[in-house]
């Protein structure tokens, strides 16, 4: 494995998020909802008049509000399109057959798997910033105060969660021959890891917690210990998963 | 280890390479002494292992057993050893449809490690070479003969020892094939090509070499001419100026003990011997000496079509 290599590759990825529409949509949908967290907080009641017969009347909206739909954001829709945009990382370069082009050149299949998770990784992380930075500025504008002390661990947890999402869905993707596969196996660990955080007794040790976790971090009703457990799980999952794909997608005929 | 030390001769070796799918063997114990510059003609019906042979010989896919060196280096299945001696042009080439000729050989050159200054002289070339100079448009709106064409161009990026082209003309109109035969043709003696084809014209075209593959086992293997010669070219096609001695010039040869038999076609001779050569130069002194004119001779050559259509019915 050369550094020219592994650069080439790691560019290449690059320039395809921007070459085709991925980009676009991690950009837009990441923004879109930064934005409109706070938005929606601030003029909730507003809505909800604005809807017609609903005789509601919610409380008057705070700035921990903003971030609780947020987050609420964040991990339904966004990690969804975030699942969404990398299923195909290794499947379609599979299918289409660019693999066998690149994979009989000076890359080693090693390159090629952290190449792709790396350049995810980049363009994940980048774009959820715009996200933050969104969600943090019309925070500011639209409310009397926006520091919360838990905000900053309730951040770094969903990042954390996005690129453990990354990982099990680029493990699929290398296992998977086809996009139906690929898909099918994203949405099902998807939802199992979501669901993680439901269990009983063990609930509050896994990655899915961190839904949950994220909100109470910013109510102050839990403190940033409580990530220590789920956290150090999710960051051996994304190791683990990393392993694996190397090892299936080392071992695998292309 | 079997194979052959002598490295500077031969460009492949596989000894007795074979791959099973589902209990169906696809390559079965092939052995392959390709020689170094040669253009080795891979010839085989569809599913007759060609395919999967290439997919072995480039580490993608993972033999059951038997060994392949590629210019000296063993390959190993996924190993990267051995891909700075082999450039590989699958049956379908697959490129990135965003990127122009241009960047996808700079990819191409930089996964090899070539610095910039020798990757955009080696592109210039290459894309000459390739008859797409100066073509901008993404690879998405390239004809199949142009992906063609540009699939030979990224697998010569890093001037390998051995060109690896899977079925480089079976799927392209008549002007696309003759492009890419060209663009073979011109790298004979330069490179070794190892040129996979179900399509006989254009293995007898461009190939000095070839072997024949049926249901993954190697049928018979030689020059043209070696194959020719197995395959019995022993007619020789003639007509006389006039066919008023034509019946005596027909018993005459009839009676020599080098000619197997002698038959008339309307105003033609055909004329079958045991030894071709000594009728080469027999027959104009027969008609020199009985004072005979010759309007046609012809040497009757057996096509690749025969030899390949007699190996595939011997089997």
């Amino acid at each position: 494995m050369n550094s020219r290599s592994v650069g080439a590759f790691f560019g290449k990825e690059l320039m395809e998020y921007v070459k085709t529409t991925k980009l676009l949509i991690l950009c837009f949908s990441f923004l879109l909802f930064g934005l409109l967290s706070p938005l929606s907080a601030k003029y909730i009641n507003e809505i909800i008049a604005g809807v017609g017969n609903l005789d509601l009347k919610l409380p008057d909206p705070t700035y921990l509000d903003a971030y609780v739909q947020f987050f609420k954001n964040m991990y339904s829709l966004n990690i969804l399109i975030v699942v969404m945009t990398f299923m195909g990382l290794v499947v379609d370069e599979k299918v289409k057959g660019t693999v066998q082009m690149t994979l009989t050149k000076g890359l080693s299949r090693t390159a090629f798997i952290l190449g792709k998770f790396f350049s995810a990784l980049l363009v994940f992380s980048l774009t959820y910033l715009l996200a933050v930075g969104a969600c943090l500025y019309y925070t500011y504008l639209l409310f009397p105060e926006f520091i919360n002390p838990g905000a900053p661990i309730a951040f770094l947890l969903f990042w954390l969660y996005g690129v453990l999402m990354i990982a099990l869905t680029l493990l699929c993707s290398a296992l998977a021959r086809s996009h139906t596969v690929s898909a099918v196996g994203s949405f099902v660990v998807f939802t199992l890891i979501a669901l993680t955080g439901t269990l009983p007794r063990v609930g509050a040790l896994l990655p899915g917690y961190f839904n949950s976790l994220g909100m109470e971090l910013v109510m102050g009703v839990a403190g940033a210990g409580k990530a220590l457990w789920p956290g150090a799980i999710v960051l051996g999952l994304i190791g683990l998963a990393l392993v694996l794909t190397l090892i299936f997608f080392r071992r695998q005929e292309l | 280890m079997r194979l052959s030390t002598d490295e500077a001769q031969l460009a492949i070796e596989t000894f007795k390479l074979h791959k099973s799918f589902n209990g169906i063997k696809a390559v079965n114990d092939l052995d392959l002494a390709v020689p170094a510059g040669s253009v080795y003609g891979f010839l085989g019906p569809n599913g007759a292992g060609k395919t999967t042979t290439i997919r072995m010989l480039t580490g993608l896919s993972r033999p059951d057993g038997g060994q392949i060196r590629i210019c000296g280096k063993e390959v190993r299945f996924a190993s990267i050893s051995h891909r700075q001696h082999i450039g590989f042009l699958p049956d379908v080439p697959s490129f990135y449809d965003w990127m122009n000729a241009e960047e996808f050989l700079c990819f191409s050159g930089k996964l090899f490690g070539i610095d910039s200054a020798s990757l955009k002289t080696r592109i210039r070339e290459l894309l000459a070479l390739v008859d797409l100079s100066g073509v901008k448009k993404r690879i998405g709106s390239y004809s199949r003969g142009m992906k063609q064409r540009l699939g030979i161009a990224q697998a010569m990026i890093h001037d390998p020892g051995v060109l690896l082209l899977d079925e480089p003309s079976s799927a392209l109109d008549p002007i696309g094939r003759k492009e890419v035969l060209q663009i073979v043709a011109s790298l004979a003696g330069k490179t070794t090509v190892f040129f996979s084809s179900h399509i006989l014209a254009d293995v007898e075209r461009v190939c000095d070499r070839v072997v024949i593959l049926h249901k993954g086992k190697k049928l018979i293997e030689g020059t043209m001419p070696e194959l020719k010669r197995l395959a019995g070219s022993r007619s020789i096609q003639m007509e006389l100026e006039s066919t008023e001695r034509k019946a005596e010039f027909v018993q005459y040869l009839s009676a020599l003990d080098w000619v197997e038999q002698v038959q008339e076609r309307g105003e033609e001779i055909l004329l079958g011997a045991r030894d071709l050569e000594k009728a080469q130069y027999e027959v104009p002194a027969i008609l020199s000496q009985m004072e005979l004119g010759l309007r046609k001779f012809v040497l009757l050559e057996t096509s690749l079509e025969d030899i390949f259509l007699n190996a595939v019915k011997e089997s």
